[in-house]
């Protein structure tokens, strides 16, 4: 065993305090990749159970890209906050290191000696990590079928799924965020041991450059070719874009966040003593505000990009079906297939247009998927359908249509065959049109009713759209039966309000443990900043600062640092809602777009009452005695 | 006091523990460049315990870090046992401290999560070598700490925690010993114990020790002290005691 490895262990020991932290960052970021994984198994599993209704598969199928989703943000989050915090524990260790140098470790030696000290902290948290989530497993399928998200009792995974992903990305997740922080430690000099003080660097190393740089170039460019963004693609862009600018941003942390909390301390340094201090010992410092701001701005600028861009997706298709949508009624069948009968054969409507959909194998795999059933003429009249590239006018037992997200997800062009599975074997109809989006009005393939025969007259549609000519009385036609007849515009609003509240579902599932784990990361960060601080502030009380100014010293100073952490998310959010907005607003100019104050500020609340609470937590550790 | 001024170190380097040429150092501020060193000659001849005074700011804790390869020189060279210290890397430099430097200093420096015989082990340790368990007890048991070898920086004295400092800088027996204001946080029968540890050294077993102090009466115990002022060496005493030391520092904070 080389001397290196042999000196972690009682240096962890030593220095357990530190290490509780990256224990606890690194635990909580296993718990929060097993926990996306094993859900995503139980997802898996449960579609494959027999007696599962194509409906409960096409919501299982959204779960699971929900998770995957969930899983990529988890392993963002946990690779930021390990880093962070293992760069925390190299920074306040800096006179140790350098002891080590003096006594005459090589750098190499003393980068071995961190290294392996990551390697026994990681071993142990990646394995509480796999454990806490097998406990917790039972209780995440629970909350998820609580919560709404699916009505179906989840099948459980193997442990062992969950703790072979955890397992390597735990131990990967460490090993990345060790890295550059042992890198670090093997740069301190031996006279770092002789220095009781020293002014922590801030400026970036090259590769941070070099990464930050390109990473914003990233961003900036993106406002380039805003003008030609499609909203869906902007939708892509809002869940991606955020990540690249958190790490360009937490590249120039250690610049960034000081001077802005200093700044913002401004108004306060006047009337009030302890924000001097706090001003002045954030202007100083480095590492304590950039740990402390890498999570809060990665889940506000995440979160409030994702609140965002969700919302004003429901904007917009809200906006689209208002647009297209001709007809003044629509009538809710309930499930009784004499409805759409009743309406077709009553005198006094001009249109009667039956939303119809039925499940057909789609694709080279087959997927089960619903097809929409069109009367392309009356569907023109009453659902505004028109094409926006090719001819709606021949679609028939050769040719069908699909919108322009399908025709992007799944690669199939004009001019395409797709190969669909029905009753009664498969057919290869070519793709003679390419429809606008508009998820509530139609699905996302269109075939003529020949094309299905028997399955198509078998099926029963959910909403019927009916424009009916003067004086006729709709109520009264389906009288009887459980239907019901609504204005094509309440019958909007309610679709809107049942969007929004499956993406609040949606949002909880995306976000809840990401946010939690980052709410971990934030107390974390500020505990850890607090033990490092506490020298400064013995001397401060040694100068006759009172145990409540010391509390306040250090409440303002975290707050600073979490207020610009979530200005700088702000700043991401707004952009990111401006390109999803100007996406939108190209394509449906009248679309009236509700920016969800009470979701963003509530994640402003809770990062900041997280941070000063942590803050006023930490402080109180302070000794009364100097 | 002598002055001693242009003595011809290069040329004396090949007796000499420790050589410096014309060394500079100079940091740069917001202010504008602040000369530390300038220009100073010296050497430090094998087997010799040398004070190094001076006011506050006068250059000699840079010295003995420049000295000692542990900061590097604006301009001139350092030479330690016959090895040019400016064409060595991080790596070459780091080895010869740990086979031909010690060092003992007003902040203890040990590392709290050893116990006092593996932090007099650690340097032959991280040089690769085996330890010698007789050999680490014998440098505990020179310095009065026989018994205390099981326990913990945290768990020790003062005295105690400077005395393993030197036992670490005893046991690698290394050819040069630094030390910076080695009894400063010391009460005075500490002090003295240390003082007495650092001139056997010097006289019983031929290591040449560089001390930096503030302190006449520790000064006294070495065989020549150097006084410095302004970054330049402005003169020496010789087989000084106490009094005469105070008096010379008194003449240069004047």
């Amino acid at each position: 065993m080389s001397t290196g490895i042999a000196l972690s262990r009682p240096m962890v020991r030593q220095n357990l305090r530190l290490y509780a932290g990256a224990f606890v960052a690194l635990c909580f970021g296993v718990v929060l990749i097993g926990g996306a994984v094993t859900m995503t198994g139980a997802v898996d599993a449960t579609a494959g159970r027999a007696g599962v209704t194509p409906a409960q598969r096409a919501q299982l199928e959204g779960l699971a890209s929900m998770f995957g989703t969930m899983s990529a943000i988890a392993v963002f989050l946990a690779m930021f906050v390990v880093a962070s915090t293992f760069a925390f524990v190299v920074a306040a260790r800096r006179r140790e290191l350098g002891l080590l140098r003096l006594v005459g470790a090589t750098p190499r030696q003393v980068r071995r000696t961190v290294l392996g000290e990551s390697l026994v902290v990681a071993g142990l948290a990646t394995v509480a990590g796999c454990v806490l989530t097998t406990v917790a497993a039972p209780v995440l399928v629970a909350a998820v079928r609580r919560f709404g998200v699916t009505d179906l009792r989840l099948d459980l995974p193997d442990p062992w799924l969950a703790w072979a992903v955890s397992l390597p990305c735990g131990a990967g997740v460490a090993l990345v965020g060790s890295w550059r922080a042992s890198k670090r430690a093997s740069r301190v000099p031996p006279l770092a041991a002789l220095q009781e003080a020293t002014l922590e660097r801030r400026r970036p190393g090259f590769w941070q450059v070099v990464v930050g740089t390109t990473c914003l170039v990233g961003v900036a460019a993106s406002a380039a070719v805003a003008h030609a963004m499609d909203p869906l693609f902007a939708l892509l862009t809002a869940i991606l874009l955020p990540e690249v600018a958190v790490t360009g941003l937490v590249c120039f942390g250690a610049v960034l966040f000081p001077a802005l909390a200093g700044r913002l301390a401004t108004p306060f340094v006047r009337p009030d003593v302890t924000a001097r201090l706090a001003r002045d010992q954030l202007r100083t410092s480095a590492r304590t505000p950039a740990s402390i701001a890498a999570p809060i701005l990665a889940i506000s600028a995440i979160a409030g990009s994702l609140i965002l861009a969700i919302g004003f997706t429901a904007d917009w298709t809200t906006a689209i079906d208002r647009e297209l949508l001709k007809a003044p009624l629509v009538v809710e069948t309930g499930g009784d297939p004499s409805v759409a009968a009743r309406l077709s054969s009553a005198d006094g409507l001009a249109a009667v247009d039956p939303h119809v959909t039925v499940d057909v194998g789609l694709g080279a795999e087959g997927e089960r998927e619903p097809v929409e059933v069109v009367d392309v003429g009356v569907a023109r009249r009453v659902r505004g359908l028109r094409a926006v590239r090719g001819d709606l006018g021949r679609l028939g037992r050769d040719g069908v249509a699909v919108t322009e997200t399908y025709a992007t997800d799944s690669g199939v062009g004009l001019g395409d065959r797709l190969r669909i599975r029905r009753a009664g074997g498969v057919v290869r109809p070519r793709v003679v049109a390419v429809v606008p989006e508009a998820p509530d009005l139609y699905a996302e393939v269109l075939v003529p009713r020949a094309l299905l025969g028997d399955a198509a007259r078998a099926a029963v549609p959910d909403v019927v759209f009916v424009v009916p000519r003067p004086g006729t009385d709709v109520t009264a036609i389906v009288a009887g039966t459980p239907a019901r007849v609504l204005a094509a515009d309440d019958w909007l609003d309610a679709v809107d309000d049942r969007t929004r509240a499956a993406n609040e579902v949606g949002l909880w599932v995306l976000l809840g443990p990401a946010g939690l784990y980052a709410g971990i990361a934030i107390v974390n960060a500020v505990l850890m900043g607090s033990t490092q601080r506490r020298r400064q502030l013995r001397t401060v009380a040694l100068l006759g600062a009172t145990r409540r100014q010391r509390r306040r010293t250090a409440m303002w100073e975290a707050g600073l640092v979490g207020v610009a952490a979530l200005a700088v998310g702000g700043v991401v959010t707004a952009y990111v809602g401006w390109l999803v907005r100007s996406a939108i607003v190209r394509q449906v100019p009248d679309a009236a777009l509700t920016v969800p104050w009470l979701p963003l500020a509530a994640v402003l609340a809770v990062c900041l009452g997280l941070t000063l609470v942590a803050a006023a937590v930490g402080a109180r550790g302070e000794r009364d005695q100097p | 006091m002598t002055s001693t001024t242009g003595t011809t170190a290069m040329t004396a380097a090949t007796t000499a523990a420790v050589a410096l040429d014309g060394i500079t150092r100079t940091y740069r501020s917001r202010a504008g460049d602040v000369a530390a060193l300038r220009g100073v000659t010296q050497t430090f001849r094998a087997g010799s315990f040398t004070a190094v005074m001076g006011p506050s700011g006068s250059g000699k804790s840079t010295l003995l870090q420049i000295a000692a390869g542990l900061d590097r020189p604006t301009r001139g060279e350092v030479v330690v046992g016959g090895t040019p210290l400016g064409r060595l890397g991080e790596t070459a430099l780091t080895r010869l401290r740990g086979t031909s430097m010690g060092f003992v200093f007003q902040a203890y420096n040990l590392l709290d999560a050893l116990t006092a015989f593996d932090n007099v082990a650690l340097p032959v340790r991280l040089a690769g070598g085996a330890v010698d368990p007789a050999r680490v007890h014998a440098a505990l048991a020179q310095v009065g700490l026989a018994e205390q070898a099981r326990r913990r920086p945290p768990e020790l004295s003062g005295g105690q925690q400077q005395r393993v400092a030197i036992a670490r800088a005893l046991h690698a027996r290394p050819a040069v010993l630094f030390a910076d204001e080695p009894t400063g946080a010391l009460d005075r029968a500490s002090g003295r114990q240390v003082l007495e540890l650092l001139r056997d050294a010097s006289v019983r077993h031929g290591q040449t020790v560089v001390m930096v102090t503030h302190d006449p009466l520790a000064a006294s115990y070495a065989e020549s002290v150097l006084f410095l002022a302004d970054g330049l060496v402005v003169g020496r005493l010789e087989h000084a005691d106490a009094g005469r030391i105070a008096a010379a520092m008194n003449e240069l904070e004047r």
